[in-house]
């Protein structure tokens, strides 16, 4: 049986706390506070820095830091009454994966070169980096990832999502707000709004599949030259249009939704707004867009 | 998730429409999932009665409109106001059952995934082997989804007095969002209801609502 090893449980009373310690490579980090923000960036050492400011000058505030079965728990705990409030500041190993969660507050990470999962419930989600499984969420702030690779899941339910400069499996989705995936590179995307707009712009892959859906907005795609596509279309009460020349070879017509064929049409590209408007373009153009 | 995925793509399967690669994929999917085998067999029943059904005529044909439309050169087609035309009735009948039992399959699947409630508590239950008729596959999806959403509620409802109260209002208001595109797409499909896109994303939004009570009621139950 693995026993946990504490590292650090020392009081956050007045200037907090701010404790260096060896990490091991292979080790992940656990993070959960109920209020305050979290800010992670990376260095080269192997080591974790861990800066932690209450709030308030509270007594009964108490870091807890522990090492057990690979995973080192950061949290911050009351002696009596409710988990206070604190603000972390983190400086981790690059190779680190990362577990944040938050209830109310911000998360920002920086850097990163691995798995990422952050969550919190009011406040926004800001990550540059990550590879493997990166998991980001919230339900009412925005959720925006930069340069990561691997397996991406994004969402949130009352803002806006966006994805740029990533690759790999991208699942986005919001409620109320806007999608935005720019320059991403993947053979599986799967996007949906409910009111709000919907945009992808990335290299439109041989074989890849790729499912842009809203209710009450607009889906705008960005399809590079010389794609091999078959694109499907699907509107209630919207409309369609296309900046790009489109070369038709079959067809399929259904009531209300139509397809087409670009190239020899091994990606599928299925688009659908129930009363908005459906727009294909050139990427660059896609990039002027507001 | 595999199974969402392959659920969305029976209806193409049983109609020959998946390319060959997609075909071993599934097929080697069906070998380990009961519930998608099931689905594919009652499509295949609906799908050998619209067969025999005789085919109607559309009135017109609205692609020469719309190959004008997308022909290079930005242009715009406002579907709803070129969409008064009849296609092949019986069969978009068929397709509109398809989906109905999709549905039915994809909620009941998407509450075997992911439900938060005990099993016991749910009404839900799988497609039965042979649907008797085009009413009840319907029926038991709109049965199922009904149930869903109570169950969901209640949880919800329980564990509101953990939540904040701005979290609170938030899901209150994006649930009213998705139940107002629930209520869309019911009245679209009232006014079109052979018309498969429409059948297919009533069914994807009723999902959706699904998806954000069950993340409610996850909260409502997680927050401290």
């Amino acid at each position: 049986m693995l026993l946990a090893s504490l590292l650090l449980l020392s009081s956050l009373a007045a200037q907090g706390q701010d404790t260096t310690f060896a990490a091991t490579r292979g080790e992940r980090l656990r993070l959960g506070v109920h209020e305050g923000s979290i800010t992670v960036s990376t260095w080269d050492r192997n080591a974790v820095r861990v800066q932690a400011e209450p709030e308030d000058d509270d007594d009964d505030a108490r870091l807890d830091i522990s090492r057990s079965a690979g995973v080192i728990s950061v949290s911050v705990r009351g002696r009596n009454g409710p988990p206070p409030e604190a603000t972390f500041t983190l400086t981790v190993p690059a190779w680190m994966p990362l577990s944040l969660n938050s209830v109310e507050g911000d998360i920002t990470v920086r850097g990163s070169a691995a798995a990422i999962t952050a969550e919190t419930v009011n406040g926004s989600v800001s990550v540059t980096g990550g590879v493997g499984n990166v998991s980001l969420s919230s339900v009412d702030g925005s959720v925006e990832l930069s340069r990561a690779s691997g397996n991406i899941s994004v969402s949130t339910v009352n803002d806006d999502v966006t994805v740029r400069n990533s690759t790999g499996t991208v699942a986005a989705s919001t409620v109320n707000g806007e999608v935005t995936l720019d320059a991403v590179t993947s053979s599986a995307v799967s996007v949906e709004s409910v009111n709000g707009d919907v945009r992808f712009s990335g290299p439109i892959r041989n074989g890849g599949r790729y499912q842009l859906n809203t209710h009450n907005g607009d889906v705008t795609v960005g399809v590079q030259s010389g794609a091999n596509v078959t694109v499907l279309v699907n509107t209630f009460s919207g409309d369609f249009s296309t900046d790009i020349p489109v070369e038709i070879r079959t067809r399929k017509r259904q009531d209300g939704s139509f397809s087409f064929v670009l190239g020899d049409g091994s990606a599928r590209l299925e688009l659908g707004s129930f009363q908005g408007s459906i727009q294909l373009m050139r990427p660059g153009q896609f990039r002027d867009q507001p | 998730m595999a199974a969402d995925i392959w659920t969305d793509r029976l209806s193409e399967y049983v109609d020959g429409e998946l390319t060959a690669g997609e075909t071993t994929a599934l097929e080697a999917h069906l070998t380990g999932c009961a519930e998608c085998r099931q689905i594919a067999d009652d499509l295949r029943v609906v799908a050998r009665t619209a067969a025999a059904l005789p085919a109607d005529t559309p009135g017109r044909d609205l692609w020469p409109g719309i190959f004008d439309a997308i022909a290079p050169g930005k242009s715009a087609i406002p579907f709803r106001q070129r969409r008064p035309w009849h296609a092949n009735v019986p069969r978009l009948a068929a397709a509109a059952v398809l989906i109905a039992t999709l549905s039915g399959g994809s909620v009941w699947l998407a509450m075997r995934q992911r439900a938060v409630v005990p099993p016991a508590t749910l009404s839900a239950r799988p497609p039965s082997a042979t649907p008797a008729t085009v009413i009840p596959a319907s029926a038991r999806a709109e049965r199922t989804y009904d149930a869903a959403v109570a169950d969901l509620r209640a949880v919800l409802d329980s564990g509101r007095g953990r939540l904040d109260s701005t979290t609170v209002a938030v899901l209150e208001r994006n649930l009213a969002i998705v139940d107002s595109a629930v209520a869309d797409a019911q009245r679209a499909v009232r006014s079109d209801p052979n018309n498969v896109y429409l059948n297919t994303y009533l069914a994807r939004t009723m999902r959706r609502k699904i998806d954000l009570l069950r993340q409610a009621a996850t909260l409502a139950r997680a927050e401290t």
